[in-house]
């Protein structure tokens, strides 16, 4: 059960960042690979502002955790915005660069400057909420309940953005972008309000995590497991597809926490397994992208509601 | 500060070879290889392993032998090997159908992760070295310290861009792949074989990466993240030397390799003046990263454009 609970969590704070991301690069086509650096900015500004005051670094302000989370998010989204008035004009494989070393320049300074969050030690006993007056079962209870329910209203606030025409003119710009900048839309902003939103909703399960975790330190927001694992959860899901993002996020998340189960079976140590997961994890992508490119779901149709098609025709 | 300039040109002679790699697979593709620094790292492991087997014996000055040379010579013929292997079965395919770019930098970045957890799973997270003697250090006047290791990278790698230039120049097959990667259609008209050509940039690719990971590991030292944070560096040297230019990822790859050795230092002695408390010494990829941010703002195609160094 406490086990479920857990699988809930994970997979809620997953499918959170799974949906940042595929509003950048399913619907916009950004190549951001600087998740982990968003969503390090969410999970040390909600854990900096909710924690108990420690020496050696600024914080323990003890706010709530909501604050702390909107706080999470709304740096996150600063960040987002920093990153795309330098990068955005950039040609796609530039942008990936850049977005890459700019993470890793933001885990560099985690790791380097003490005084934000104490460094390769990281911050501790982060709250959860309500968790002086329940018993540890509660709190976790509670915890996966609100993580699903964000995670749920994150999904119906994205996915009313895309089917509005904001999100049909964002696909535009992944398809065409020099029509796109004819028929008159500014195709930077467009551009920059994808990069904030996803930005923000990534800080969000950043912030999420930090929470259920209770313990983060530079290495939790490691190109692995904040790049990489989203970026397989939305190609596995059918990038384009926020449900397929949820989906993808679930089924990847259970599958990487139960391989857990079967590692006593293999004849390796405890610090091999974290390597075979990931050169699991690697193939997969590889087989999918080679196999199925549309990923397990695929992309949904996007047209406007008060168009008009014919019976039979076929959309892509 | 003259000794970190050295240092710096040593480091920047191993990024040009790291950075050869990556402009030949762009040269050609069209994509940034992401995977490169992870190549170059198992350029270095292959070595190493084969570096266990083979007898080391000795040479005059160096503090390797022979032993460690052929075991450089296998690992680069391993390496072409697997990097043409994962060209053919991966990426031909996705050139074959046309593909969008997201598609290329998604494979190269998987391969990423597969390749660095194969180096983990075989040799550890731990820090490797060729040998475990000493090297005899010359002093030099102005505080230079160099070891006879370092001058014979800086002089291979002198010899290996001087073999390259004159291959991509003056032969047929260099010609053909600088015709096939200014028009892949009107090439393949003239009788060019594109399927060979992207094959022989491969290997080059595999040749030349294999080398810099190995004398990284001569230089330095092995970890398993080196190539990784070398990353940064080496795209600047790809893409401030103009691509697919050799003589100016040299000249590119030696100015980032002497600015995360020297300008570090320098800057390090203005914090201090300054009394700011950080350390420069863990920003040294940083420092990198934001002369490539730098570069892509204002020449994303090279600095050496029109020059003898971008021919």
């Amino acid at each position: 059960m406490a086990y479920l609970l857990s699988l809930i969590c994970m997979g809620s704070v997953y499918a959170i960042i799974s949906m940042g991301l595929n509003l950048q690069w399913g619907y916009t086509g950004l190549f951001n690979l600087a998740v982990f650096g968003m969503a390090a900015a969410g999970g040390y500004t909600s854990a900096i502002l909710t924690t108990a005051p420690a020496g050696g670094r600024i914080g323990g302000f003890m706010l709530p955790i909501s604050v702390g989370m909107l706080a999470g998010a709304v740096v996150a989204g600063i960040l987002g915005y920093i990153i795309g008035r330098i990068t955005l004009h950039l040609e796609f494989g530039f942008f990936a660069i850049a977005t890459l070393g700019l993470g890793m320049m933001i885990q560099t300074i985690l790791i380097n400057e003490g005084w934000i969050g104490d460094g390769v030690w990281g911050i501790g006993a982060i709250p959860k909420p309500f968790f002086h007056r329940l018993n540890p079962f509660q709190t976790y209870l509670l915890f996966s309940i609100i993580s699903f329910v964000l995670m749920l209203v994150v999904y119906f606030i994205l996915e009313r953005l895309v089917k509005s025409p904001w999100g049909r003119i964002q696909m535009a710009i992944k398809e065409e972008e020099h029509l796109t900048q004819m028929l008159g839309k500014d195709v930077f902003s467009y551009r920059m309000q994808s990069l904030v939103i996803g930005s923000m909703v990534m800080g969000l399960g950043g912030a999420l995590y930090a929470h259920y975790q209770a313990y983060i330190n530079p290495e939790s927001f490691n190109d692995i497991m904040m790049t990489f694992i989203p970026l397989l959860m939305v190609v596995a899901g059918g990038s384009g597809n926020n449900k397929g993002s949820i989906v993808g996020a679930f089924f990847i998340w259970t599958a990487w926490s139960t391989s857990e189960i079967f590692a006593g079976y293999f004849p390796l140590g405890a610090a091999q397994l974290p390597h075979v997961r990931m050169l699991t994890v690697g193939a997969i992508i590889i087989l999918l992208l080679r196999f199925r490119p549309t990923g397990l779901i695929g992309r949904e149709r996007a047209v406007a509601s008060s168009a008009e098609t014919e019976e039979g025709e076929i959309i892509q | 500060m003259l000794g970190n300039i050295v240092d710096g040109i040593v480091l920047g002679c191993i990024i040009t070879l790291g950075g050869l790699g990556i402009s030949y697979v762009l040269l050609l593709q069209n994509y940034f290889n992401f995977t490169g620094g992870t190549y170059f790292t198992l350029g270095a492991f292959i070595a190493f392993a084969f570096s266990r087997i083979i007898p080391m014996g000795e040479l005059p000055f160096v503090t390797f032998g022979p032993g460690l040379l052929l075991s450089l010579l296998l690992s680069m013929i391993l390496l072409a090997i697997i990097m043409t292997a994962v060209d053919k079965l991966l990426f031909r395919p996705l050139r074959l159908r046309n593909a969008p770019f997201m598609f290329f930098y998604l494979t190269a970045f998987g391969m990423l992760f597969v390749i660095r957890s194969i180096i983990y799973l075989v040799w550890g997270a731990g820090t490797q070295n060729f040998v475990s003697g000493l090297p005899h250090i010359y002093r030099l006047p102005g505080g230079i310290n160099i070891t006879a290791d370092k001058i014979f990278v800086v002089l291979a790698t002198i010899i290996l861009v001087a073999l390259i230039y004159y291959f991509q120049y003056n032969t047929r097959l260099g010609k053909a792949m600088l015709a096939t990667a200014d028009d892949e259609r009107l090439a393949a008209i003239t009788g060019i074989k594109i399927k060979n050509i992207h094959t022989t940039v491969t290997v080059i690719a595999g040749l030349v990466t294999a080398m810099g990971g190995v004398f990284y590991g001569i230089a330095v030292q092995m970890r398993p993240l080196m190539g990784f944070n070398l990353l940064m560096a080496m795209f600047f040297a790809v893409i401030c030397g103009g691509h697919g230019a050799i003589l100016g990822t040299l000249g590119a790859g030696i100015i980032i390799g002497v600015l995360q050795e020297f300008g570090t230092v320098v800057v390090q002695i203005g914090l201090d003046a300054g009394n700011i408390p950080v350390e420069m010494s863990g920003y040294k990829e940083v420092f990198a990263f934001i002369f490539l941010i730098i570069i892509l703002l204002t020449k994303p195609y090279g600095i050496f454009e029109g020059t003898i160094l971008d021919r």
